[in-house]
């Protein structure tokens, strides 16, 4: 990932469906290209979402980690 | 016309040569509180992943971008054989003929929000403002305005006006058109 870092942090946690993409595409826009975005959740459909979001806006999805309960998502604003 | 974007770019290669973005057409024709949810959902998340989005509102649809009813949705107790019981423990569905019984419609409608605000749902007023905050098209059928007794003052701010062509011209050139 070289020199990009997390600027935003976004705190989905108890949001459901559609607020964390929601949320991330707030925050997404008021970071600059390049820059990342960490969004936590609990959504259990979170991955597919993500996964499905970065895909239709062309964001990068650059890490994902979790167990069943908590995600953490690092997104780069691609464009 | 079209040129390089036959195939949708890996996120990992992402250019300007991006797609046009998709498109998605509603029509909105139900007024309750959960048939409201689906349209508003898709539509604000469709508009979140950078989508075109227009939302049609028509009938019983109206209601949801309607001052005074909008606060006012409910759920309705007759003729819904999924209605579930106050207490989730209890095993069975309520009688569709309960439903029938004056209050049930208001308390029906009192336990649904009571589980949206549980499951911590985005209220309707919420994802209508996120809805106009990412610029989703909002349409009113002004024919079917006059057949509900709704006039142009009791819709929402950013409500506009169109018919069946200007829908049609919108879901012709749209990926996704759902009817709900």
């Amino acid at each position: 990932m070289g020199s990009a870092e997390v600027v935003s942090q976004v705190d989905a946690r108890g949001l459901v469906c559609p607020m964390p993409t929601i949320r991330l595409g707030q925050a997404i826009r008021k970071v600059e290209i390049g820059q990342l975005v960490e969004v936590w959740t609990d959504d259990p459909g979170s991955k597919e979402n993500m996964t499905a979001w970065c895909k239709n806006t062309g964001h990068e999805l650059v890490e994902h980690s979790g167990d069943d309960t908590a995600f953490v998502y690092v997104v780069k604003r691609s464009r | 016309m079209k040129t390089n974007i036959d195939v949708i770019p890996d996120s990992q290669v992402v250019s300007d040569e991006f797609p046009e973005p998709k498109r998605l057409a509603l029509i909105v024709s139900k007024g309750t509180l959960d048939q409201a949810y689906p349209p508003l959902v898709m539509a604000t998340t469709a508009a979140s992943m950078g989508w075109d989005v227009a939302i049609f509102f028509t009938f019983y649809g109206l209601d949801i971008v309607h001052k005074d009813r909008m606060p006012k949705l409910s759920v309705s107790a007759v003729g819904n054989p999924a209605m579930p019981p106050p207490m989730r423990k209890v095993p069975f569905h309520i009688p569709t003929l309960v439903g029938a019984l004056p209050g049930m419609e208001g308390a029906a409608t009192k336990m649904m929000k009571s589980w949206m605000s549980k499951a911590n749902l985005a209220t309707i007023p919420e994802l209508l403002d996120i809805a106009k905050e990412l610029g989703i098209r909002m349409y009113a059928c002004n024919t079917t305005l006059n057949v509900m007794g709704v006039s142009n003052d009791d819709l929402i701010d950013g409500v506009e006006f169109a018919g069946a062509p200007a829908f049609l011209d919108f879901a012709g050139e749209s990926d996704v058109q759902l009817f709900i």
